[in-house]
C-alpha cells in the first residue's frame, strides 16, 4: 500500500509529536507495511472510530452530520480500493420537488483489480463491471422500523447499467431496524439479483476494523456480500 | 514511476538504466543510497533529465566513488548555457533562496532581484526557464517561480560558500542563528550544510563539531544524520573518535533513540577506543542506552566492520539475545535487537531463544520477530510454525505471508504444507487476504507456488489433496474456487494423477452436508474449470446432478464457461462439448450492444422530452438537472435552437420570475420545526436553473437584481449548492444580506428551521461582515434548532465578538452556566467557554479549563484494533482541541497554569496506563510555547527544557525533553529568516 509522500510525512511528524518513544523514523524506514499500519491504528482509525459514536453523532437527531460522516468514511477507507474514485454525496433533497432520484452517497468503481475481492463482487453486481456503488443514510433512533418503501426506493436508483444491483443502506442500529416487510422486500429482490447491504454503527466498527487492519474495506465488503446470502432466512 | 508520478523515475528504474549503462552495481547503490537519504519522496535523479545526466556523468569519469559534489558541477557545467559566465550571479541568486527558506518567489520580486543584482541582459526567466533549473507556475492569476529541485540552489549557496576565502566564517554568517537565550544552526541549511561535508569534511566536520560542542541543545536529529551519513569513513582517527562519541554520547545522555540514518552509519567511526566504551554500557539500566548500542553493533555486524570478530560476534549474540528477551513495555529495545539478530543467518538456536515475541502484545515487536525467523532460516520448521501461526491469528500477517516465500527447501515447504492441512484457521485467514497479494500483473504466492513445484513429489501432493479440500469445504472461504493458490495446486496435482477430477467429484460426495454446502458456495466451479477436459464432460454431467447437490448442474455449466475464459487449454472444445450435451447454450453470438452508446442518446433523448414535451410550449423543470449533470452527453448532440431555448427558459421563464425570498416552507409539527415539511416547488429545481445560466450565460447572474436574488436564495440552499452561490456572488456586503438575515430572524418564517448550516456557513466565511451577528445569537438562544446547528452557529460567532462588548460577554457566562445540565447544554458552555477564554482572557473561564483537563485524566490504551470506546479521548490526545483556547493565550503570564499540568502529569506517570494522558499534557505545555513555526518565547523553552532537567530521575521524562526538541527542531525552519530578497542580498553583500 503506498501512501503519497506528503501524508507519510505529515503522519510521520505526527506520530513521532505523540509517541517519540516509539521511534517510527526507523519503522518508516524498515517496515513500511507495519509503519502504515500504525498510523491507521493511532491516526485515522481513532477519527473513524468518532465518527459513528453515538454519543457524538445522536441518531434520530443529527441526520446531515451523520451523512457527513458516512460520506468521509467511505472516502478514506475505500480510497485503496478504487484508486483515483471520490464518493459524491448528494444531499437528501427529495422533500424539495416531485420526481427527481437522488440518492444520498455514491461511489464510483474505478480502477479496482478484476482478481481482488471487488473483481468478484463487481461481476456479480454489475453489468457492464462498472457504475456506481450506491449507499443510503438512515440516522434512526432505535425505535423507527426501516420500512418497505424505503427498501424500494434504493430499488429504484440502482439498475444493473448504471448503477448496479448492489445497494447499501447505512443505519445506526442495522438491520434490526427492518420491517418485517423491509426483510421480504429485500429477500424477494436477492432472487433477482439485487442485493441489498444494511450496515449498523456495528458492522460500520467492523469495516473501518477491517481498514485498520488491511488499508482496503474489500475484505469487509466481501464478507458482509457472503453474510447477506443468509439474511432472513 | 515514482509514487503514483508517471513523469518521474522510482529508484528501482534509475538501478535499471545504470546497470544497463555498465555502471558498477556498488557505485549505483551509492548513488542511490545518498539520493535515498532525506530525499526519498523527491530525488533529484527521479526527473528522467537529471538520471541522463547522472549516467553521462559516471560513465564519463568512470568514478569508483560517487561524489554529489561533483556531479552538480558537471551537471551545471554541461547543462547550463554559459555557466562559468554565469556562474557568480546564480549563486548570488540562490543565497537569496537560501535565506528566504524557499525555493520560490512570486515572479515580480523575482525579476526585481535580477533587476538589483545587475544581472546580465542573458539571465532571464527564459534563460532559468529554457536551462530547466526553474518552472513558472501560474495560480489564480499569480506567477511564481520555482526551482526545479531544492539542491540546485543548495550546491549554488555551497559553490560560493566554499569559493570564498574563509569558507568557514562565511558559512557562520549565514548558517548560524544567534538570539539571545538561543544559538543554533538554521535547520533550513542543512541542505547547504550537506554539500560543504560532502566536498570539505575535514573542515567542516570540525567546525560543527565545536559548535554543536558549544551549543548542545542545537544538535537535532536532522543534523545528526547528516553529519554520521555525510561524512566519509576517511577522515582523520581524532575526528572520527571526536564525532562518534559527541553524536552517541549525546543521544544516551539525552536518553532518546539515536536518528535511524546516523545509527546506522555510525559504525564508521568505531575504532578500539570506543568500541571498548560501548562494550563497557553494555548492561545499562536504561532501555533506551541499551536500544542505541544494540542498533550500534547492528550497523557493525551488518558491515563487517574489521572489530567484530567470531569471539565478540558471539559476545553480541547472548547480549542480543537479553536484549530481544528485556521485560520493558517500550518495544523499541526488543526490536531493535530483533532486527540485529537477522545478521546471524543460520543460527537457529536464536529462533526458539526469543521466541517469547512472537506473543507479544506489540505489533511491531511481534512482525520484528517474524522476520527475524525469515533472515536466520525460513526453512526452519521452529521459523515456519511462527509464520503460519502469524497468519491464522492475523497477528503479523503480511510479514508472515512474505517470509513464505522464502521457504525453498523440501522439508521446509512439507512441514508449511501440513500446517496447511491441519488447519482450517490458516487456510482461511490465507485465503481471506490472497487478494492483498495476488494483484492482476503480480502474483506474490507465485514464489510459495515455484518453490513447492519444485519438491514437488507424492507426499506433498497427498497433502496438496488434502488442502484442496479442506479449503474449498471451509466456512466462510467464499473465494476457494477462484484461489490463485488453490488452482495451482490442483494443476499440480493435475501433472501426477490424470484422474484427479473423479477423485475429487469422490471427495465431494463423501463430505457431510453442511461441508458440502460450503463447497457449492465456495466457488467450487472455479476449480472444475481447471481440471476439465472435454472428455469428462459427459461423466461428469451424470456426477454433478442435484443429487450430488441442489447447485451441482449449475455448477457445470459454470466451470464450463470458466474454462473458455479462465485459460483452460481445451476452452473452446469444452463449451462445444457442453453445448452438444445440452448443458450450456453458445451465448456469444447475441449482439453485443454499445451500452455507453446507448445510454448517451438515451440521456439525450430525455433532455429533449423534458426541453419539448408534446405539449407546445411546455417543458418539464427536470431538463436544468439533467443538463448540469450530463453537460458533456447533451452537449455532444444538441442543436444550436435547443441550446437558444435552454438559455431562455432559465433566464426568461425563471429567473426572472422568480423570488426566492418568497419561497414558502411550512412544518407539519409548528410545535417543535421538524419533521415533515412542505416547500414551494420551484425550491427543487432554482439551484438547477442558477447552475445551467452560470454555466451558458454566467454575464447574466452578475446584473445586481440577479445576484440578489442568488443571495435571498441562500436560506434554502444545501450545502453542495452553496459553492455555487459563492462562485456568482464572489463576496457579498452586508446590504445584499438584508432579505435573508430578515428570513433568518423571523420566528414565524419556517425557512429559519430549514437548513441554518447553510446560513451560518456562508457568513462564517466573510469575517468582515457586520450584520449576521444578530441573526447568530437569535439562532443559538432557539430551542427549536438542533443542538449540533446551534453549536454550530456559537463556533461562528466568534468572529463578531469584541472584548469591549458587555454584552456578548454576558450571553457568552449564560451558556456558560449551564457546563452541568445536559449533554446539549454542555457542549454549548463548552464553546462559550473557549470564545471567554480567547477573545476575554476571562479567569473564570481559564480556570475551569484547566481544572477540567485535570478532572479527565483517566487511563486509556490504544487497541491493537477494534472499535474502541475511547475514540473521542484518542482524538482529544491527538489533536487537544478541547485544551486549544488556553494554547492560543499566546501570553507568558500564563506559563505557571501549564506548568501546574506538567507537575500534575507527575502525580500519574508511574500508572502505565496513564501515559497516554501524560503525554497529552506535555503536548499542551510545548504547545503553549512552540507549536509548528510559533515561538511564543526562546526564554519560555529554556523554562520548559529546565522542568524536564529538574524531574529527569523520574522515568519516561526524558521524552518530554524529546518532544520539546522535536517541536523546536520544527519551528527552527524560519530561525534567521529573511522575508524579501532586498535584504537578503544587503546580508549577503555585508
Amino acid at each position: 500500500m503506498v501512501m503519497d509522500i506528503a501524508s507519510s510525512q505529515n503522519y510521520l511528524e505526527k506520530l513521532q509529536d505523540i509517541y517519540p518513544d516509539k521511534d517510527y523514523e526507523s519503522l518508516r524506514l524498515n517496515q513500511p507495511d507495519a509503519f502504515n499500519y500504525e498510523v491507521r491504528r493511532l491516526l485515522t482509525g481513532p477519527s473513524l472510530f468518532k465518527l459513528v459514536d453515538k454519543k457524538l453523532c445522536k441518531p434520530g437527531i443529527d441526520n446531515d452530520i451523520y451523512e457527513r460522516n458516512c460520506l468521509k468514511i467511505i472516502k478514506e477507507t475505500m480510497k485503496n480500493d478504487f484508486s483515483g474514485s471520490v464518493p459524491n454525496h448528494h444531499p437528501q433533497n427529495l422533500n424539495r420537488g416531485k420526481g427527481s432520484k437522488v440518492r444520498d452517497i455514491t461511489l464510483e468503481i474505478t480502477n479496482h483489480d478484476p482478481h481482488s475481492r471487488w473483481g468478484k463482487i463487481i461481476t456479480d453486481h454489475f453489468i457492464r463491471g462498472s457504475g456506481s456503488i450506491v449507499f443510503e443514510c438512515k440516522n434512526y433512533s432505535k425505535e423507527p422500523q426501516i420500512p418497505k418503501t424505503h427498501i424500494y426506493q434504493l430499488y429504484q436508483y440502482l439498475n444493473p447499467y448504471e448503477f448496479g444491483k448492489l445497494g447499501i443502506i447505512l443505519s445506526r442500529y442495522g438491520r434490526s431496524q427492518l420491517s418485517l416487510g423491509a426483510q421480504e422486500v429485500i429477500s424477494r429482490l436477492k432472487l433477482d439479483g439485487y442485493r441489498i447491504l444494511i450496515f449498523g454503527d456495528k458492522e460500520m466498527g467492523e469495516w473501518i476494523d477491517e481498514y485498520v487492519k488491511t488499508g482496503r474495506s474489500e475484505g469487509f465488503f466481501h464478507s458482509q456480500v457472503g453474510k447477506s446470502r443468509s439474511y432472513f432466512k | 514511476m515514482l509514487f503514483d508520478d508517471p513523469n518521474k523515475f522510482s529508484s528501482i528504474s534509475d538501478r535499471k538504466k545504470l546497470l544497463a549503462a555498465n555502471v558498477p552495481r556498488s557505485l549505483i547503490d551509492s548513488v542511490i543510497s545518498q539520493y535515498w537519504f532525506h530525499d526519498w519522496g523527491n530525488s533529484f535523479i527521479a526527473f528522467p533529465r537529471h538520471a541522463e545526466f547522472l549516467q553521462a556523468y559516471l560513465v564519463k569519469t568512470k568514478a569508483n566513488i560517487f561524489s554529489r559534489f561533483d556531479f552538480y558541477s558537471f551537471f551545471f557545467k554541461t547543462a547550463v548555457s554559459d555557466f562559468e559566465k554565469n556562474r557568480k550571479t546564480l549563486q548570488q541568486i540562490a543565497l537569496v533562496f537560501e535565506l528566504m527558506h524557499t525555493d520560490q518567489m512570486s515572479l515580480s520580486e523575482f525579476e526585481d532581484l535580477l533587476k538589483e543584482i545587475k544581472a546580465p541582459s542573458q539571465l532571464t526567466l527564459v534563460y532559468f526557464k529554457n536551462n530547466q533549473l526553474v518552472s513558472d507556475v501560474s495560480e489564480k492569476g499569480k506567477r511564481t517561480v520555482k526551482w526545479l529541485h531544492h539542491t540546485l540552489t543548495e550546491y549554488l549557496a555551497a559553490d560560493y560558500i566554499l569559493s570564498q576565502k574563509d569558507p568557514i566564517s562565511t558559512s557562520g554568517k549565514f548558517m548560524i542563528y544567534d538570539n539571545p537565550g538561543l544559538t543554533t544552526l538554521k535547520p533550513s541549511w542543512n541542505g547547504v550544510l550537506r554539500f560543504l561535508l560532502e566536498q570539505n569534511p575535514e573542515l567542516f566536520v570540525g567546525w560543527v563539531l565545536d559548535f554543536v560542542s558549544k551549543y548542545p541543545d542545537s544538535l537535532n536529529d536532522n543534523l545528526a544524520e547528516i553529519l554520521v551519513y555525510t561524512t566519509p569513513v576517511s577522515i582523520e582517527p581524532t575526528l572520527k573518535t571526536r564525532l562518534f562519541r559527541f553524536i552517541f554520547d549525546s543521544y544516551q545522555k539525552r536518553k532518546s533513540w539515536i536518528p535511524v540514518w546516523a545509527r546506522l552509519h555510525l559504525y564508521k567511526f568505531i575504532v578500539p577506543e570506543t568500541y571498548k566504551e560501548l562494550k563497557g554500557n553494555v548492561d545499562a539500566e536504561s532501555y533506551v542506552h541499551r536500544g542505541n548500542i544494540a542498533a550500534t553493533v547492528g550497523g557493525m555486524l551488518q558491515n563487517n566492520h574489521e572489530l567484530m570478530t567470531a569471539g565478540e560476534r558471539k559476545h553480541w549474540k547472548e547480549k542480543l539475545i537479553a536484549y530481544a528477551n528485556d521485560k520493558n513495555d517500550n518495544g523499541v529495545l526488543q526490536r531493535n535487537a530483533l532486527d540485529v539478530l537477522e545478521n546471524y543467518t543460520g543460527e537457529t538456536d536464536i529462533i526458539s531463544r526469543v521466541a517469547i515475541n512472537a506473543e507479544s502484545s506489540d505489533s511491531l515487536v511481534r512482525e520484528a520477530f517474524i522476520r527475524m525467523c525469515q533472515k536466520v532460516d525460513p526453512n526452519h520448521p521452529e521459523s515456519v510454525r511462527f509464520f503460519v501461526q502469524a497468519i491464522a491469528d492475523d497477528r503479523a500477517h503480511i510479514y508472515a505471508r512474505n517470509a513464505l516465500y522464502d521457504i525453498t527447501s523440501a522439508p521446509g515447504v512439507k512441514t508449511l504444507l501440513r500446517h496447511f492441512a491441519e488447519s482450517p484457521k490458516l487456510i482461511h485467514q490465507f485465503l481471506d487476504k490472497e487478494s492483498i497479494f495476488n494483484k492482476e500483473d503480480v502474483h506474490a504466492d507465485q514464489k510459495l507456488i515455484y518453490h513447492i513445484r519444485k519438491v514437488l513429489d507424492d507426499e506433498i501432493v497427498t497433502l496438496a489433496i488434502k488442502i484442496i479440500i479442506e479449503a474449498l469445504s471451509g466456512d466462510r472461504n467464499y473465494d476457494a474456487g477462484n484461489s490463485y493458490f488453490i488452482r495451482q495446486l490442483v494443476m499440480m496435482i493435475m501433472s501426477r494423477q490424470k484422474d484427479y477430477i473423479y477423485k475429487f467429484t469422490k471427495q465431494i460426495k463423501d463430505l457431510d452436508p453442511k461441508k458440502k454446502d460450503n463447497l457449492f458456495i465456495n466457488d467450487v466451479e472455479g476449480i472444475f474449470a481447471v481440471l476439465l477436459t472435454p472428455d469428462d464432460i459427459e461423466p461428469l454431467q451424470k456426477i454433478l446432478t442435484p443429487d450430488l447437490h441442489r447447485h451441482a448442474p449449475f455448477v457445470l455449466q459454470q466451470a464450463i464457461w470458466q474454462a473458455l475464459h479462465g485459460g483452460n487449454a481445451y476452452g473452446e472444445e469444452i463449451l462445444q462439448r457442453g453445448i452438444a450435451l445440452g448443458i450450456t447454450q453458445d451465448m456469444r453470438n447475441t449482439p453485443a450492444i454499445d451500452y455507453q452508446k446507448k445510454r448517451e442518446w438515451d440521456t439525450y433523448r430525455q433532455f429533449q422530452q423534458y426541453l419539448n414535451p408534446p405539449e407546445k410550449g411546455q417543458y418539464f423543470p427536470d431538463v436544468f438537472r439533467m443538463y448540469a449533470q450530463s453537460r458533456e452527453v447533451i452537449e455532444k448532440y444538441w442543436s444550436q435552437a435547443e441550446k437558444k431555448r435552454l438559455i431562455e427558459l432559465a433566464i426568461e421563464s425563471n429567473l426572472d420570475k422568480i423570488e426566492p425570498e418568497k419561497i414558502k416552507v411550512r412544518y407539519k409539527n409548528q410545535a417543535s420545526k421538524s419533521g415533515q415539511y412542505t416547500i414551494s416547488s420551484i425550491a427543487a429545481y432554482f439551484p438547477q436553473v442558477l447552475q445551467v445560466i452560470q454555466m451558458l450565460e454566467p454575464s447574466a447572474l452578475q446584473r445586481s437584481s440577479n445576484r440578489q436574488k442568488v443571495v435571498n436564495y441562500i436560506p434554502f440552499a444545501y450545502n453542495s449548492e452553496i459553492a455555487l452561490i459563492e462562485q456568482i456572488v464572489g463576496e457579498p456586503k452586508d446590504e445584499e444580506l438584508k432579505t435573508v438575515n430578515s428570513i433568518m430572524s423571523d420566528h414565524n418564517n419556517d425557512a429559519r428551521y430549514l437548513i441554518p448550516q447553510t446560513y451560518i456557513y456562508f457568513v462564517g466565511r466573510f469575517p468582515y461582515l457586520k450584520s449576521p451577528k444578530r441573526v447568530l445569537l437569535s439562532l443559538i438562544a432557539d430551542q427549536h434548532l438542533s443542538e449540533s446547528d446551534r453549536r454550530y452557529g456559537l463556533k461562528n460567532l466568534k468572529n463578531y465578538l469584541s472584548t469591549d462588548n458587555e454584552n456578548d460577554k454576558t450571553f457568552l457566562k449564560g451558556l456558560e452556566l449551564k457546563r452541568n445540565g445536559s449533554d446539549d447544554d454542555r457542549r454549548l458552555a463548552e464553546i462559550a467557554n473557549a470564545h471567554l477564554i480567547t477573545v476575554f482572557k476571562d479567569p473564570d473561564s481559564i480556570d475551569w479549563r484547566f481544572g477540567e483537563i485535570k478532572k479527565r485524566a483517566r487511563p486509556y490504551e490504544r487497541p491493537e484494533s477494534g472499535w474502541s470506546d475511547g475514540a473521542d479521548f484518542a482524538n482529544e490526545i491527538d489533536l487537544y482541541a478541547f485544551a486549544e483556547p488556553l494554547i492560543e493565550l499566546n501570553d507568558e503570564w500564563y506559563l505557571d497554569r501549564f506548568i501546574d499540568l506538567l507537575d500534575f502529569s507527575l502525580t500519574v506517570i508511574d500508572k502505565r496506563d496513564y501515559h497516554e494522558y501524560v503525554n497529552y499534557l506535555w503536548r499542551i505545555a510545548i504547545a503553549f510555547v512552540v507549536r509548528d513555526d510559533y515561538i511564543l518565547s526562546v526564554s519560555l523553552i529554556e523554562t520548559l527544557r529546565k522542568w524536564g532537567q529538574t524531574h529527569s530521575d523520574r522515568e519516561n521524562t526524558n521524552w518530554f525533553a524529546k518532544r520539546l526538541d522535536n517541536a523546536v527542531e520544527k519551528a527552527g525552519s524560519n530561525f534567521g529568516k529573511y522575508y524579501n530578497a532586498h535584504d537578503s542580498l544587503r546580508m549577503i553583500n555585508k
